[in-house]
């Protein structure tokens, strides 16, 4: 290596590093793309976009109880149970969202839209079984579906529902309500 | 022979065994190198690979078709829209079905946007690994606003799930058009040219990697390597020219392989910039399908059991990481039979075993990185 080409590399090398910096410096001018969170942003749901898919709700006064859901699940997240008999009646719709992975395929396959995602991303918990959420604390009639519905007929009601807020407070033993048919039904728990 | 077997048989005298990974930052996730050393010059680098091991070709068969879209998300995480688009695109040959011409435009939109994601982080951890830690932070900057714009198309930011057998889940809107367009317009050139003055022309960049590792076409060939890999050693082969899918032949792209930019055509540096200016072709791609893109039906009809007939096919895709293959029995049940993934980091870990021989302990790591290797889809 000749004795120009050795002061024509330190050359190079000299620029390009300052070139490199002025382009760091540079953006210590402009704007940062960092939000400082939790501090600046009261809630994080203000950067979540429209159609974020997040924690698993049910309006289970929405519900057909027609188990598509708990079907298309591929790591079975879903648990419903439905009475059979004269009259049924939903007695159980557990999401295990501790288990979940978010991919959306439930609420494809709802035809009523009962399940859907809320925007809720933050969902850390003192005790991993607070993160099953029960959605039936009493015995429900399954939705009849009204002729020629809209989306609008289900999206009416959207909420974030109290089992999804609650889910921080203390942990509470749960069982699933059964139900007594007065003509000899019985749930498909005492059958088991 | 197994491993401990053959480790004893070489290991001779005034060699170190040096063991890097499983957990190392520079191996780009949980892989393992029995690095052989001669002082500071290596006699091999074994990979150990099956770490990352999750049996995801097994659970195909227990899981209905629709049911394994989510899993392929997790075959490559950084670049999880090609494994969805390679799985649909099997099933709907097994089907017969017509995808509609939006949906094959939308497909064609969100994998160009995941490729361009994908290749900032490959070259931002490239120069981590080299030392320059401010690339990085530029990457993952642009790569947080198409994370964004994921988010808004699909709902998810890395796991997308975002296609369906005959289509995709969701339309896209004017706003995420706008994002899209507002994106490319801070793109190119002014991010590609703010990137290259930081990094791709720095001296120091150039100097680790050039003539290190080079690849010659033939070993390149030899080696099964594909994709961004394989172009860098001067061979044009790019699976939507070479086996145009989807909507590829309708749109006017270039294919940029590997000239010598510095030193010798193949080497660590070729690979680095044959990325730079793939970004600016997926960049140009984006643009004409952001205009061109029809109106129409996003899901073909479908049936809502999805049962194929018997029989296999074998799709493939251009993925970040190269040619991402899934070959798909069907035995006219629910379940596939079988699906095998064919992936383009496998093929490199080979690479980089031969062309560790010989080279400093310090640029094996420039030669990993340069490789691009994502460990899940070493393994799946």
């Amino acid at each position: 290596m000749s004795f120009t080409n050795y002061l024509a590399n330190i050359r190079n090398s000299v620029v390009s590093i300052f070139e490199g910096m002025a382009v760091t410096f540079s953006w210590m001018l402009r704007r940062p793309h960092t939000v400082q969170y939790p501090d600046k942003v009261d809630k994080g749901h203000e950067l979540i976009k429209e159609g974020f898919r997040g924690i698993l709700e049910v309006d289970v006064s929405l519900c057909t109880g027609c188990l598509a859901c708990q079907r298309t699940c591929p790591i079975g997240v879903i648990l419903v149970e439905v009475s059979k008999g004269t009259e049924r009646y939903i007695t159980r719709f557990d999401i295990d969202a501790a288990k979940c992975m978010y991919c959306g395929l439930c609420t494809e396959a709802c035809p009523t839209n009962a399940i859907r995602h809320t925007k809720e991303f933050a969902y850390s918990v003192d005790d991993i079984r607070k993160l099953v959420l029960h959605y039936i604390k009493e015995p429900v009639k399954p939705y009849k579906p009204v002729k020629d519905a809209t989306p609008d007929n289900f999206n009416a009601g959207r909420f974030v529902s109290e089992i999804v807020k609650n889910r921080e407070k203390e942990y509470v033993e749960y069982e699933a309500p059964s139900v007594k048919i007065p003509d000899g039904g019985q749930t498909e728990k005492e059958k088991n | 022979m197994t491993l401990e077997e053959r480790l004893n048989l070489v290991k001779r005298e005034n060699e170190i065994l040096l063991n890097m990974g499983p957990q190392h930052p520079s191996t780009h996730g949980v892989i393992r190198f029995i690095v052989r050393a001669d002082g500071e010059i290596m006699v091999e680098a074994l990979p150990v690979v099956g770490y990352l091991h999750r049996g995801i070709e097994k659970l195909a068969e227990q899981t209905p078709y629709t049911g394994f879209i989510p899993y392929t998300d997790r075959v490559d995480y950084l670049a999880a829209m090609f494994a969805n688009h390679a799985y649909v695109m099997g099933v709907e040959k097994l089907l017969g079905i017509e995808v509609p011409k939006r949906a094959e435009y939308l497909r064609v939109i969100a994998c160009e946007l995941n490729r361009i994601a994908s290749h900032l982080i490959a070259l931002g951890s490239m120069a981590m690994d080299i030392g320059a830690f401010t690339p990085f932070l530029h990457g993952i900057r642009e790569r947080e606003l198409i994370n964004d714009i994921t988010e808004m198309l699909c709902g998810a930011r890395l796991t997308y799930n975002y296609m369906r057998v005959g289509g995709v889940s969701k339309d896209i809107d004017d706003r995420i058009i706008k994002k899209i367009n507002d994106f490319l317009d801070r793109f190119l050139p002014g991010f590609i040219d703010e990137f290259n003055r930081l990094i791709t022309n720095n001296e120091i960049l150039v100097k680790r990697c050039v003539n290190i590792a080079t690849v010659s076409a033939d070993e390149a060939i030899n080696f099964g390597l594909v994709g961004p890999n394989l172009r860098a050693s001067g061979v044009k082969w790019d699976l939507r020219k070479n086996m145009p899918y989807s909507v590829y032949p309708e749109l006017k792209f270039e294919v940029p392989v590997g000239e010598g930019f510095r030193g010798e055509v193949g080497d660590s540096y070729d690979r680095f910039v044959v990325r730079v200016k793939e970004m600016e072709e997926s960049a140009r791609i984006l643009k004409q399908a952001v205009s061109q893109l029809p109106e129409g039906e996003i899901l073909a009809k479908v049936p809502k059991r999805i049962k194929p007939p018997k029989g296999e096919v074998y799709s493939a895709v251009e993925s970040a990481r190269g040619e991402l293959g899934y070959y798909i029995i069907s035995d006219g049940t629910e379940n596939p039979y079988r699906v095998k993934i064919r992936t383009g980091s496998f093929s490199a870990m080979k690479a980089i075993h031969i062309k560790s021989q010989g080279c400093f302990i310090a640029d094996l790591v420039v030669l990993i990185a340069s490789m691009d290797i994502v460990a899940p889809e070493i393994d799946r």
